[in-house]
């Protein structure tokens, strides 16, 4: 409970989004070369959704 | 003892002869006492599965401890002690409403006992018990449960008040997750599910917000700033309290505002403190009027003579502009609240460790703000509110990190924090600043190696590495922020100091410094790209040396991630490094020790080798898909019930398919033949894992696993045609691409939409395919 008063929790906050975001960009990253290795384009699959 | 031989089913009488000396009429208060406290002790240590069995002894025994007729304090509090201790395995008991309302009344009476340790455990039983038996509290609530804990917290005695502020912070806690739960669950299309919050809070707010307000503003004249008390436990709670009741608790805590202008510095610091604590909960189009006016009373309370207020308004500054950015657009309130902070930042370091926090905030509003007036393709706005500031700011804030009182209150660590944000939403106009701090960012590396070797104390020594940490942290701002004309020139110092730093921490042991380090280089690989490679023999002792870290999580984690980087930056290049990053990766993927998390990292991983060095991934494909197949194997949810599990099965099955789509692409060649002979040696697991992971029963796919398995099914359909077509267009597949088109999630939609493209065009065909082709 004592974490949450004001800003005490925010440095490890902080350090948690940054290993986060450090996945995120790998999982991404992995996603668009897929989707250029496979030729896509999201844009045009989701406009043609549903066909 | 009992804790070691009970689990293997040894001394089963030990809980029956306990329960034995607290009902025997014969045992004096002593043994009483032990007993209860012997039983406290099992079930605080003990696994509560083990304990399940034999919880009605236990109860027997507490129950019996802790009734009024029991003249001994001491015993009492034993017994109510060991009841806190049960509770998590007393469900059975829970469930049948005989014994429940014996368990209820006599915690309930208990918080009568005049001895306070007594009164505050009973009060702990309670938010125990709300916490794990929610859903039968109804019946109790109205008859007991309110007045006891609104009496608990109008009371004198602090630790008393502060269980019946943390009774109602557990409530309002539970019922905000219950009514997200509820909202998610009517978004994903389930309008029949109920909203199981009793809305406690709802009903009870009105009449404890008042004695919230009144704590907030009593404060101890000896409270020590970091001491837990009943003004900070009534913060918290009517912060939660306002997530849960959104709107209505502006109207409870309004007529506290007349104190925002109070004499009494208690009162004006508790009515900014409410203020702050409020927000996150009622619309923030209505706060926006509220927010507005409150402005320049909390601008103008930065420069109070007490040190509390001034803290406290500068904390919920940040707080207004995380809610209401937009206020950032009214350049004229700018103009004051810069000012404020300028000075805020050199006051007491508790007071400039929320200012810090206040510039992260007020920073990203700015930035957001002139992204939301466009960008160019960089997606980078020109310029933003604080451009003519910017460089000020950052000089202002080196200048904090260099406090000499800046070890406390966190405050140099959040200087960096604060510096990291400036520069991650830092405008075009202000790259010349970004560029000028990674040259300050390097040099004060340079001149914290040599602080670290003339520390001689060992606070002094872990300050340093902090530092080096923060400064690694830094480093991974400004590269992505630099230009790739500078990248290559400033990339070389970039990575003299990081091996400088990797060296001195592979030595002193220093874990937090060595994964922000890997993290740096990782950044640097990916915006270097092929340049990388002439760093490549150099790095390789400290990145096997990471990667060898099973014990570590977070470093070996770095190392990994870093593996990754390095393939797509580096592509081939890479291949005369891997026969032992591969080999490492795999150790750690058998090691006991290895955090399960990072395996499923690792698994991932494999994915980007093999997209970098493809048919070159032929040695290793055997370990690999040995390593999948078992692993896909262990993927299974054997309790639906536990969500770590489910997620972490899902999370596996995810990384295990991300990997066979690695390879997969990197096995597939010009000739459409030669590829369909290569992949269909691995062909058999992928289907089974693209099956297991289609069922929508006991629990669905994330969005996640259903994109990643939808692209290896368009995948095998795209190379195999018709005569995959009938092992892939049958349930649950064809179950789990409709639910997939249909998610909200752009990507899981166009790669199921893809999949169930190529299913559809190959479908006619009559199939014949041969696993052992």
């Amino acid at each position: 409970r004592y974490s949450q008063f004001k800003n005490l929790s925010k440095a490890a906050e902080q350090q948690a989004k940054r290993r986060q975001e450090v996945l995120d960009r790998h999982r991404d990253g992995r996603f668009e070369k897929l989707i250029k290795l496979r030729n896509l384009a999201l844009d045009e699959e989701d406009s043609s959704d549903d066909e | 003892i009992a804790c070691a031989e009970l689990p293997h089913n040894l001394w089963p009488e030990v809980i029956s002869r306990l329960m034995d000396n607290v009902t025997n009429q014969q045992s004096g208060e002593m043994l009483k006492e032990s007993s209860l406290e012997t039983l406290g002790y099992i079930c605080h240590d003990i696994d509560s599965k083990v304990l399940e069995v034999r919880a009605n002894d236990i109860l027997i025994a507490i129950v019996h401890g802790m009734r009024a007729g029991e003249t001994s304090v001491h015993v009492r509090l034993a017994a109510t002690n060991a009841l806190l201790n049960s509770l998590e395995f007393t469900n059975k008991n829970f469930e049948a409403e005989q014994e429940r309302n014996i368990i209820m009344q006599v915690v309930c009476e208990s918080t009568n006992n005049p001895d306070q340790r007594c009164k505050v455990a009973s009060l702990q039983c309670l938010v125990r018990i709300m916490q794990l038996y929610y859903d039968y509290m109804l019946n109790y609530m109205a008859n007991a449960l309110f007045q006891i804990t609104l009496h608990a917290m109008r009371s004198e005695e602090a630790e008393v008040a502060m269980q019946g502020m943390e009774f109602w912070s557990t409530v309002a806690e539970e019922e905000f997750e219950l009514t997200l739960v509820y909202e998610e669950e009517l978004e994903r299309g389930n309008q029949a599910y109920r909203n199981k919050s009793q809305r406690f809070v709802e009903q009870a707010a009105s009449h404890y917000v008042p004695v919230l307000l009144n704590a907030m503003a009593h404060h101890d004249d000896c409270d020590d700033e970091d001491d837990w008390t009943p003004s900070k436990a009534a913060g918290i709670c009517l912060m939660l309290t306002a997530q849960c009741v959104k709107d209505d608790i502006v109207n409870y805590v309004m007529p506290f505002f007349v104190h925002f202008t109070s004499q009494d510095w208690k009162f004006k610091e508790a009515a900014i403190m409410a203020f702050g604590s409020i927000l996150d909960g009622p619309d923030p189009k209505k706060l926006m009027p509220l927010a507005q006016e409150a402005l320049p009373a909390i601008v103008e309370a930065m420069c109070d003579k007490n040190v509390s207020v001034r803290d406290t308004a500068a904390w919920a500054l940040g707080r207004v502009i995380d809610t209401c950015p937009e206020v950032v657009a009214n350049a004229e309130l700018l103009q004051k609240v810069l000012p404020a902070l300028s000075s805020g930042l050199h006051q007491e370091p508790r007071v400039a460790n929320n200012v810090c926090w206040t510039l992260v905030s007020l920073v990203k509003a700015c930035y957001e703000l002139a992204v939301s007036n466009g960008t160019d393709a960089s997606g980078q706005p020109d310029t933003f509110a604080l451009s003519a500031v910017f460089d000020a700011m950052i000089q202002e804030l080196l200048k904090i990190t260099e406090r000499p009182d800046g070890n406390q209150s966190n405050l140099r660590i959040t200087a960096y924090e604060a510096l990291m944000e400036l520069i991650k939403h830092s405008p075009k106009d202000c790259y010349q600043a970004v560029r000028n701090t990674t040259v300050v960012i390097l040099k004060k590396l340079e001149t914290l190696l040599q602080m670290e070797e003339q520390a001689t104390s060992e606070s002094d020594k872990a300050q340093v590495r902090d530092l080096q940490a923060m400064l690694c942290a830094t480093i991974q701002s400004v590269t992505r922020k630099l230009a790739d004309s500078d990248l290559p020139q400033v990339g070389e110092h970039i990575m003299k100091g990081l091996l400088q730093i990797m060296q001195r921490a592979s030595i002193t042991k220093s874990t937090t410094v060595m994964e922000e380090a890997l993290l740096a280089v990782s950044c640097l690989a990916e915006h270097l790209g092929k340049n990388f490679i002439v760093y490549m023999d150099v790095l390789k002792p400290y990145l096997l040396q990471g990667l060898s870290n099973v014990e570590e999580a977070q470093v070996c984690a770095a190392a990994v991630g870093a593996v990754t980087d390095l393939s797509r930056a580096i592509e081939k290049a890479i291949a005369p490094y891997l026969d032992e990053i591969v080999e490492l990766l795999i150790k750690c993927i058998q090691s006991p020790k290895l955090d399960r998390n990072v395996k499923v990292i690792i698994i991932g991983t494999f994915s980007d080798i093999a997209m970098a060095i493809e048919t070159n991934f032929e040695r290793y494909l055997q370990m690999v898909v040995q390593i999948l197949t078992e692993a896909q194997g262990a993927a299974i949810v054997v309790d639906p019930n536990d969500l770590d599990q489910v997620d972490y099965v899902d999370k596996l099955r995810d990384a295990c398919l991300n990997s066979y789509t690695g390879i997969f692409q990197g096995f597939k060649v010009e000739n459409i033949q030669a590829s369909r002979d290569s992949i269909g040696r691995f062909i058999k697991p992928m289907i089974e894992l693209i099956l297991v992971s289609s069922q929508l029963q006991p629990i669905p796919p994330s969005d996640s696993l259903m994109a990643t398995t939808a692209g290896l099914i368009g995948d095998l359909v795209n190379l195999y045609e018709q005569q995959i077509v009938p092992m892939l267009n049958v349930e649950p597949v064809i179950s789990m691409l409709a639910k997939a088109r249909k998610s909200k999630k752009s990507k899981t939609k166009s790669m199921a939409t893809w999949a169930t493209k190529e299913i559809k065009r190959f479908s006619k065909t009559d199939p014949t395919f041969n696993f052992n082709r």
